[in-house]
């Protein structure tokens, strides 16, 4: 008997240290999380995602630390939580868990997500308690309309980028085209791309993998209209000047051979413009530095050519604040948002990372003044936010996007005509967003 | 009395030495499956706030689902596609390096060093690998006039390229197992055929293989869960494109919880994927575990 | 056509020689035992005949024929092994049937042979076991079957009895040369058991590291042995020794240790002063009793050490020199420790060997 017992004592104790480890993990995030602690700090937690290359990591870590130096009451606790995926699935987890991060970093286009789980809290009151909305004004509007919802604010824009055209200068002057001068229209991008063609080099790439409905949106916009309601009940696939954005795409491999045929990868594309491999590509500006980096040759980056208008859409990250967290927390949260918001810092942080600085006033800043004086390619960015739209984002987003991603991965491909493929996706669509058309 | 007692005794005794790893296996394996089971029968998507009980209603939809059928499909020629020809390489491989005199540790290591590599790196590196015009694979693949081949990004090739690239990523490791389970089998064996003379092939035939079957039935299992639980490359590579063309269940589940938010349809898209496993698993143990002799 | 000759056969691992220049004729129907410790290139020497190891140096013949390049198969030469090597998979009858598969010997023939095969063995009643239900002995059976269904006039065993219990083993050995008298077989067999080879040999090849002590029937090998290793190895308890000096000169004798002066006339041709070892079977010490008229130059006084009483003998210790003897008496003597004893000895069963080289001296005995 008492060895029974001597054993049980071994198990219990097993058990025990394993539990207690748990325990320990659980309270560790929990005072993380708590925030105000007894010494009257309060400390936030803020998850952020990386998107891009580089060491991004400590330059927010930075920021953030120098944040905590000006404000001695309060300490930020930056969380790096991989991409933005990760970052999604992250907060999700913590919301459900009842230990909402105080401040993070997601996708603009998470917003009717975000609201749909009944996560995030809008910014109005912050705004208006903090000077009203001159603030919010002095964002570009482009970056701003995936924030807004039935005239509220839920989100701040921090990270943003935007799709422009990055074209090869030696390779126009060596087909007789002036490389100042790059196509601004679709029929131009048509007999550029023809001319600067030859074997081993295509004319243009515009990438159909993972952002496909990003580079559609483009063509779209530039056609005529976005492809969603602002209050994401709603999207416009199948609409002629769609179904024309679209043929367009798959005439530029198909009809007039200057694009490689199938589906081009993301990271692929650039790599591909580097190497020489194709003379022009659409890409994200998030780009812009690895590209200025890297290219052995001159390069330009201009607005995406028009149809009936330039347009580009925005995408990237912004800051969002999460319901039930104390309102000192949030008090503190705001302030950490606007801190990492100033113009001088969204000017530093574009020079730093790339990433297109999301206020006016930052491009008045001296440092940003020199970068664009310096790298004018920056400017274009801006310049062309007077044609940005906000991202694809609606209800069902994941679904929505998807859905919209396969229809034209298997346009592109050849498996299906634009017409019919779009109309179905949009009979799709519509069953995916009913229930938020009640 | 004093019998039953000690019966007692040695029941207790077994149930403790059990109760750690049951407590794990109850709370991290049937617990959750339990919950996944029961919230397959639940509307819990971003539509509806507060989940609630709908029937077979996800299963229904799950039938309708193009893109269900289209990612079982796919799983299913990738498991067609992978097990066999991995197993049989990995088998070819062993027998190798067990004969090899020269060099047999170099060898080994050639083989055994894609498991090693992460699958995310191996997704990496194939990606380079499956480039078109500049990748390696175009240009051994100019030489036939074909170097534009767009591996990824055409619906034909894409199941392809991930066949090769998980078959090379594999075998390596299943090799290991043959390797162990060809120490196992005794040399006095094939000295014995050697006496009668028998032939390489019918050494292999009637001694080798039919003594490898334990080895190979567990390598087999291995590789076919393998097939629906490898879906780290999708991630890197594919995203499951073109048009879920290289999409697999276990990635298309993944899409639907943590993409789509659809938390009912993806536990309904787990179960399904558990039964799967399951049945296949119990196939191959009660009904090929007859014929496989153990030692 | 059976007949087996290995000419100065040689076996190098690297630089090593473990089989040194051996030679022997078996001859057809002859049982053939290679005996040695472990590691005296006994099991590498029936190897390089069954073809499983290449002959470094040194040439094979099989019936006259040279034999370093056929394989295996090729020998008309059939091999039990030391763990049986049946296949774990097969049932008893197609581990038995294995190799004349292999051959694709007629299937009628097949069943003939096998049906005399498990006759004679008596294991007719054991065909569709697996190897796994079968006793030790029953494996041994099959294992044997196996090398008699082949028909090939050579069989080799490598310590086929190694994994078998006493009283099995002593059965088995009787069961193997029945076998091989009634089939007429060439029998090369390998065992580190000096019994075995002393009960089943026609003739025996003793091996010590490599090198071939003595190659001789039982009996010579074990009344002459060809110096002090050979000696040592055979017979239970085997022979006892100790280190003397030879005297020359008109009392011509072995002296032990200073103490025990044998006088030996007979022998001759020792210089004086000579170290040699003094060699005597446990059975040629016998008690010297009271009354009995035996030369005193034969006969020496012992004190006893221990004493084995086995039921039909005795085996009496103690000590000579520095080296522990012991002695067997028929039947049963109660004598106690510390009791002196006078033993005699007959001087024909005398060994000297060489104190240096150890090779018997008793050759030159007139």
């Amino acid at each position: 008997m008492r060895k029974v017992v001597k054993s049980l004592f071994a198990v219990v104790m097993g058990i025990s240290l394993i539990t207690g480890c748990s325990s320990g993990n659980s309270s560790s995030t929990n005072n993380a999380a708590q925030g105000a602690n007894s010494s009257g700090r309060t400390e936030l937690s803020f998850y952020y995602p990386v998107a891009v290359g580089g060491p991004l990591t400590k330059i927010v870590d930075g920021m953030a630390e120098e944040f905590n130096k000006e404000n001695p009451d309060i300490t930020v606790k930056p969380v790096y939580t991989g991409s933005y995926q990760d970052t999604t699935t992250k907060v999700q987890a913590a919301v459900q868990g009842k230990t909402p991060p105080d401040v993070a970093v997601m996708l603009s286009t998470e917003l009717h997500t975000m609201m749909d789980m009944d996560a995030i809290l809008p910014l109005d009151d912050f705004i208006a308690k903090d000077g009203g909305s001159e603030y919010v004004n002095d964002f570009f509007p482009g970056f701003l309309a995936n924030s807004q919802v039935d005239g509220k604010t839920y989100s701040i824009p921090f990270q943003r980028s935007t799709i422009v055209l990055y074209y090869n200068k030696d390779a126009f002057k060596e087909v007789g085209l002036d490389p100042e001068k790059p196509p601004t229209s679709w029929d131009e991008l048509v007999s550029y791309a023809a001319k600067l063609k030859k074997d081993g080099r295509y004319g243009v790439e515009i990438p159909s993998s993972s952002f496909t409905y990003w580079m559609f949106q483009a063509l779209a916009l530039q056609n005529g209209k976005n492809l969603m309601s602002e209050d994401g009940k709603k999207v416009f696939l199948d609409t002629p000047e769609n179904v024309e954005a679209l043929q367009f795409w798959v005439d530029l491999s198909k009809k007039h051979q200057v694009m490689p045929e199938g589906v081009n990868e993301w990271a692929t594309v650039p790599s591909d413009f580097l190497e020489g491999k194709t003379a022009m590509m659409f890409h994200t500006t998030g780009n812009l530095t690895n590209v200025k980096k890297s290219a052995k040759f001159d390069f330009g980056v201009a607005f995406l050519p028009a149809k009936k208008n330039y347009g580009s859409p925005t995408g990237g990250g912004n800051f969002y604040m999460f319901k039930g967290t104390d309102e000192k927390k949030q008090a503190a949260a705001w302030k950490f948002i606007r801190f990492m918001t100033e113009p001088k810092r969204a000017a530093q942080w574009s020079v730093d990372t790339g990433y297109v600085a999301t206020r006016k006033s930052a491009y008045e800043e001296e440092t940003m003044k020199q970068y664009v004086k310096d790298f004018p390619a920056a400017a274009v960015a801006r310049d062309q936010l007077e044609y940005g739209h906000a991202e694809l984002s609606t209800h069902n987003n994941g679904k929505v996007t998807k859905l919209l991603n396969d229809t034209l991965q298997s346009v592109i491909t050849g498996q299906s005509e634009p017409a019919e493929a779009l109309k179905k996706a949009q009979e799709e669509a519509d069953k995916m967003l009913a229930p938020f058309n009640k | 009395m004093g019998e039953l007692r000690a019966k007692w005794k040695v029941n207790m005794y077994a149930w403790l030495l059990l109760l750690p790893s049951l407590i794990f296996l109850l709370l991290f394996t049937f617990y959750p499956v339990i919950q996944t089971f029961i919230l397959s029968f639940h509307q819990a998507d971003l539509g509806s706030p507060e989940p609630f009980f709908n029937g077979i209603d996800n299963y229904k939809q799950m039938v309708e689902d193009e893109v269900f059928w289209k990612v079982l499909t796919n799983n299913i020629w990738f498991a067609i596609g992978t097990v066999p020809t991995s197993v049989a390489l990995a088998l070819g491989m062993a027998l190798f390096a067990n004969k090899a005199l020269r060099g047999k540790s170099f060898i080994r290591t050639a083989y055994f060093y894609p498991t090693v590599v992460p699958m995310i790196a191996v997704a990496n590196i194939w990606l380079f690998i499956y480039t078109p015009e500049y990748g390696a694979l175009s240009h051994v693949m100019e030489w036939f006039g074909k170097g534009d081949m767009n591996w990824l990004g055409d619906q034909k090739n894409v199941m392809w390229a991930m066949i090769f690239m998980v078959i090379w990523k594999e075998a390596g490791y299943f090799m290991i197992f043959y390797l162990a389970g060809l120490q196992n089998i005794s040399q006095e064996l094939y000295e014995s055929a050697s006496m009668e003379g028998a032939s390489s092939w019918t050494v292999f035939r009637r001694i080798t293989f039919p003594l490898l079957m334990p080895t190979t039935m567990f390598v087999s299992i291995i590789a076919f869960t393998n097939s629906f639980k490898l879906v780290d490359h999708l991630v890197i590579m594919t995203k499951g494109g073109p048009d879920n063309a290289s999409n697999l269940l276990l990635y298309y589940i993944y899409e639907t919880a943590f993409s789509f938010w659809d938390q009912g349809m993806a536990s309904a898209l787990t179960i399904v994927m558990v039964v799967l496993l399951l049945l296949v698993a119990a196939f191959q143990f009660f009904g090929m575990d007859k014929k496989i002799h153990y030692n | 056509m059976a007949e087996v000759e290995l000419r100065r056969i040689s076996k190098m691992y690297g630089g090593q020689k473990v089989v040194n220049e051996v030679s022997a004729r078996i001859l057809p129907g002859e049982f053939f035992v290679l005996v040695g410790p472990s590691g005296c290139g006994k099991s590498t020497t029936l190897r390089m005949i069954a073809g499983l190891e290449e002959i470094s140096t040194g040439e094979l013949l099989i019936g006259g024929k040279p034999m370093n390049q056929v394989p295996p198969s090729g020998r008309n030469i059939s091999m039990v092994f030391q763990n049986y090597a049946l296949y774990p998979h097969l049932t008893v009858k197609d581990n038995i049937l294995f190799g004349l598969q292999v051959r694709k010997v007629d299937k009628a023939e097949q069943g003939k042979r096998l049906e005399r095969v498990a006759e004679m063995l008596g294991i007719a009643h054991l065909l569709q076991r697996k190897p796994k239900e079968l006793s030790g002995g029953q494996r041994q059976r099959v294992a044997l079957g196996r090398a008699i269904v082949s028909q090939h006039p050579i069989c080799l065993m490598d310590e086929p009895l190694s994994n078998l219990d006493a009283k099995l083993r002593g059965h088995m050995r009787t069961e193997i040369r029945r076998l091989q008298q009634e089939l007429g077989i060439t029998m090369i067999y390998v065992t580190h058991d000096q019994v075995e080879a002393m009960t089943m040999a026609d003739r025996m090849m003793v091996l010590r590291d490599g090198e071939v002590q003595q190659v001789g029937k039982p009996l010579d090998v074990y009344n002459h042995p060809a110096n002090l290793f050979v000696a040592e190895f055979t017979g239970a308890p085997p022979m006892n020794t100790v280190p003397a000096i030879w005297r020359a000169g008109d009392q011509a004798g072995i002296e032990v240790a200073g103490q025990h002066f044998l006088p030996l006339p007979m022998f001759h041709g020792s210089k004086d002063q000579t170290p040699v070892v003094l060699g005597l079977r446990p059975e040629s010490l016998q008690p010297a009793l009271e009354g009995q008229s035996v030369d005193a130059s034969c006969q020496f006084p012992v004190t006893v050490q221990g004493v084995e009483i086995l039921g039909s003998e005795t085996i009496v210790e103690f000590t000579v020199g520095d080296k522990l003897w012991k002695a067997k008496w028929n039947g049963q003597w109660h004598c106690k420790r510390g009791e002196t004893m006078h033993v005699h000895f007959d001087p024909a069963q005398v060994n000297v060997f060489d104190g240096e080289t150890g090779k018997n001296l008793a050759v030159t005995t007139n």
